[in-house]
């Protein structure tokens, strides 16, 4: 008897405790999930963000996060600005997207640091994770950066079955699986999905695979999950709304009233109504 | 014909061609592919005296009965997925339509002869019964038999029917009236090629290019077509074929409020009349049903509704 692994939003967010490090994907944002995460009033998240994570802005806005290893460069989209100023919070270290992805492929791959190139300022802010060191194989020396092992991978997708099976849409670009599947340099996966579809479904589109049920902790059915960022393959990105975000200097007291004030991601919907979910659908479907 | 560049307009304004009275068609068989958007924006502008030869739309012509908007129907059995359509059956137990009855394939090919521009088609349905028998509105221009001429064989024939209006349900369409659909399509091809304006509501509007890329699913090309609305879930509470399931408790509820007049005004009250448009509509029927009903993409039918959601 296989085990379902289906959950509320609220049941998996209940699994992500204070102080934990949380890794997070641009274009697959779990903003549905993010939401439940603020609503319990969670504190002293580490985030790993691979890209321009809107989710982690979202996070470190409402003072749910202390730190930010940001895989993107330093200013660039929902980022805070200010690199690792002295007494700011989140403290935000920019990485790059390569060095970051690096750091989780060697996590998977069960090595204890890539090595890779590393600009020069990470060496002496951030010893612990970027060191200078010896080549293995020719003279001279190279960087190292260690291996990340968040506690908990969010991320949203397309589909998933009711055991754990995860997909892409049909039409999506496959380029993104290998992205989305550093997920498994975390202690815990946990997925939102725009749809739970039966297993003849999944079995159906299998070359859209990305997670095995043993990878996955729990799964959440999130309809436009991702909303106010787009989901490729569904729905545009709602630039009113986050233009309106990042407009506003209290972007707390914004979320508070635009993101946080509805009990679950049903009346969220609710809220938006539906003129302004269809006008933001691109592929009801999804598919290709 | 309008040029492709007009076609594409809302619901509002393709309700406002229909004049009253229209002989119109509609597309759907049973709880799928009824252009239900569009029917109740006819409803909210009080459309009347309608003159509508139908192939099993059943759900259209409840709804409009209910709503004392129809004269005349040309009826092949309509039965909803809970039983006979209470409005339809008043409507004509108490006169206040007349009703000519077909069978499916009967009507189908009167639409199949104006389809094809001829004047009749022979068929082998409806003689010998009281389908051929009793003739009302349609005497002597419903069915007539004859000796097919080649083998000496007992046959029927039926004249063209060409409907003024055919508002036809379909999954995606082009601004250009190029239109898609999945599964089973009855006889909406032939509905449409049959009638002199067709107006299309479609769950999705595609780039041309869509269109052309998946071409196997194309029923109807533009030129076919007069209008397009879009129109996302525009057959609920009935279904679109891996779009989204028919919402039985939906269909209920019409089913119970049309056993009177009294209950069935109380429902357009409060779910025709009372939401300004569709928007209004979808956002009182709840944006959380819709997404439970969206179909599975394996069955084609919701996991929800079928009660296979763990």
């Amino acid at each position: 008897m296989k085990q379902t692994k289906l959950m509320t939003g609220q049941q998996a967010a209940a699994l992500i405790s204070d102080n934990s490090s949380i890794l997070l994907f641009d274009g697959y944002e779990p903003v549905s999930l993010i939401r439940e995460l603020l609503q319990q009033n969670s504190r002293g998240l580490t985030l790993y963000t691979c890209g321009l994570a809107f989710c982690a802005a979202l996070l470190a806005a409402c003072g749910a996060a202390d730190h930010i290893l940001a895989g993107c460069d330093p200013g660039s989209g929902f980022i805070p600005e200010a690199e690792c100023t002295s007494g700011f919070t989140p403290e935000v270290l920019c990485v790059g997207k390569a060095v970051l992805k690096a750091q989780l492929a060697a996590a998977v791959n069960g090595g204890d640091h890539a090595a890779i190139p590393v600009p020069e300022r990470l060496l002496t802010k951030a010893p612990a994770l970027y060191r200078e060191v010896p080549g293995v194989f020719g003279a001279g020396t190279g960087t190292a950066a260690a291996a990340l092992h968040p506690d908990v991978a969010i991320l949203h997708t397309a589909r998933a079955d009711f055991y754990g099976n995860v997909q892409l849409d049909p039409s999506a670009d496959m380029r993104d699986a290998d992205t989305l599947r550093l997920a498994l340099a975390a202690k815990t996966v946990i997925v939102s999905a725009e749809q739970i579809v039966s297993d003849d479904a999944i079995r159906m589109n299998a070359r859209c695979g990305l997670f095995e049920p043993e990878a996955v902790a729990c799964v959440v059915e999130a309809p436009y999950g991702a909303h106010p960022t787009a989901f490729a393959t569904r729905y545009r990105a709602d630039e009113e709304l986050l233009r309106a975000y990042e407009a506003k200097e209290d972007p707390a007291a914004f979320a508070r009233q635009h993101l946080l004030s509805f009990p679950d991601q049903d009346c969220y919907l609710a809220g938006l109504g539906f003129e302004r979910l269809i006008s933001l659908t691109t592929n009801r479907r999804g598919e290709a | 014909m309008t040029t492709a560049n007009k076609k594409l307009i809302s619901l509002r304004e393709a309700a406002a061609l229909v004049p009253d009275g229209a002989n119109m068609s509609f597309s759907g068989f049973a709880e799928t592919n009824n252009p239900l958007s569009f029917v109740r924006e006819m409803i909210r502008t009080g459309k009347t005296h309608l003159e509508i030869s139908g192939m099993g739309d059943a759900q259209s012509v409840e709804l409009l009965c209910g709503a004392g908007a129809v004269d005349l129907v040309r009826v092949s059995n309509y039965m909803a997925k809970n039983g006979r359509c209470p409005n339809f059956c008043r409507c004509a137990q108490q006169g206040t339509i007349r009703t000519e009855d077909y069978s499916h394939f009967g009507i189908t090919n009167r639409f199949f002869a104006a389809a094809m521009g001829i004047p009749f088609m022979p068929v082998k349905v409806m003689i010998g019964s009281d389908l051929c028998e009793i003739q009302n509105f349609d005497k002597d221009r419903k069915v007539m038999e004859f000796d097919d001429p080649f083998s000496g064989e007992r046959c029927g024939i039926v004249p063209r029917l060409a409907p003024d209006f055919a508002v036809i349900h379909v999954a995606r369409a082009d601004a250009e009236g190029n239109c898609q659909l999945y599964g089973i399509t009855s006889s909406i091809e032939i509905i449409a090629r049959a009638a002199k304006h067709v107006i299309v509501t479609a769950e999705e509007i595609v780039d041309t290019e869509e269109i052309r890329r998946t071409n196997q699913f194309t029923i109807l090309p533009s030129f076919f077509v007069d209008y397009v609305v879009h129109c996302p879930f525009g057959a609920y509470p009935g279904g679109v074929f891996t779009y989204y399931d028919y919402d039985l408790e939906h269909l209920d509820l019409i089913t119970r409020s049309g056993k009177s007049p009294d209950t069935m005004e109380a429902y357009f009250d409060e779910w025709v009349y009372g939401t300004k448009d569709e928007a209004a509509f979808f956002d009182k029927v709840g944006i959380r049903r819709l997404m439970d009903l969206r179909a599975d993409p394996y069955s084609g039918v919701s996991l929800r509704n079928r009660r296979q959601f763990l």
